[in-house]
């Protein structure tokens, strides 16, 4: 299917290239919401990749290639705005730091909420990992983090979110 | 935690692009620079080969038929190796005749 509307989409066929950026426009636009926390720059990011990406659309065979390389573009074009603005980018791959686990999260009442908490790298990491069900290899080859590294900042959110999750049971249970 | 909520809680807190016409802006651009390519009568990664084919050529004879070549002959030695190049001349003549007619 996902072949078959990488074709469509080569040939100019405008269905199919709606289709293609409607099926990950939302989370390209969430991973560079998260980044930029900014409406009108994330817009204008998702959009300038998406047409980086279409333009090339020829190299691609199917899907999984379009979007591994679609989030590429967007999380890159997140960190070289958020360099242009001067804002300090903590999570350059070299430097995944390796915290303290505890995480303040009295605040905290649903994973909506834990998601927000959640620093860009590591909402990048498990929208990519869970929505997108890309393996390591990919999310690496996507965020230049070393296979360990995304491997960690996966850990590390799971268990932030059971942290937030096992407080706000026993809050329930009292 | 089960795995099943993380991920529908991550479907369901997606954030929605509010821009107007956004995938329309983007085919058009896509349109855009579709037309803006120019037209070429051959393809550039085929003139690049065909030059370094035609040089190994032309050194191999170079080298295989005498030690001492004439001038003459190393002038059309270079002329046969940068023949293919020629084509990029006969490609930006042909774009032109498009973009004056």
């Amino acid at each position: 299917m996902s072949k078959e509307l990488v074709i469509k989409a080569k040939n100019g066929n405008i269905q199919a290239l709606n289709k293609l950026i409607n099926n990950h426009k939302e989370l390209a636009f969430s991973i560079a919401l998260k980044h930029l926390k900014n409406k009108e720059d994330a817009e204008d990011i998702v959009q300038n990749s998406f047409i980086i990406v279409l333009e090339s659309l020829k190299n691609f065979r199917n899907e999984a290639k379009f979007s591994t390389w679609l989030y590429k573009i967007i999380y890159h074009e997140c960190l070289k705005e958020l360099k242009r603005k001067n804002i300090t980018v903590e999570y350059l791959p070299q430097f995944v730091e390796v915290e303290n686990n505890e995480v303040n999260f009295e605040n905290i009442l649903n994973l909506k909420n834990i998601f927000k908490a959640l620093k860009p790298n590591e909402y990048t990491v498990i929208v990519l990992f869970y929505l997108e069900e890309k393996s390591i290899n990919e999310i690496a080859l996507i965020t230049s983090l070393s296979k360990a590294n995304v491997k960690v900042l996966l850990h590390r959110t799971r268990l932030k979110m059971q942290q937030a999750i096992n407080k706000k049971n026993i809050q329930n249970e009292r | 935690m089960s795995d099943k909520i993380i991920l529908n809680t991550l479907r369901q807190d997606l954030k929605n692009i509010s821009k107007e016409n956004f995938n329309e802006k983007i085919i058009h651009q896509l349109n855009l620079s579709k037309k803006k390519e120019k037209p070429i009568l051959f393809n550039q990664k085929s003139i690049i080969k065909g030059f370094i084919i035609v040089s190994i050529f032309v050194l191999i004879a170079s080298l295989n038929i005498v030690e001492k070549l004439p001038q003459q002959f190393v002038i059309i030695g270079i002329l046969i190796c940068i023949s293919p190049l020629f084509l990029i001349v006969f490609n930006k003549i042909h774009q032109t005749i498009i973009e004056n007619s």
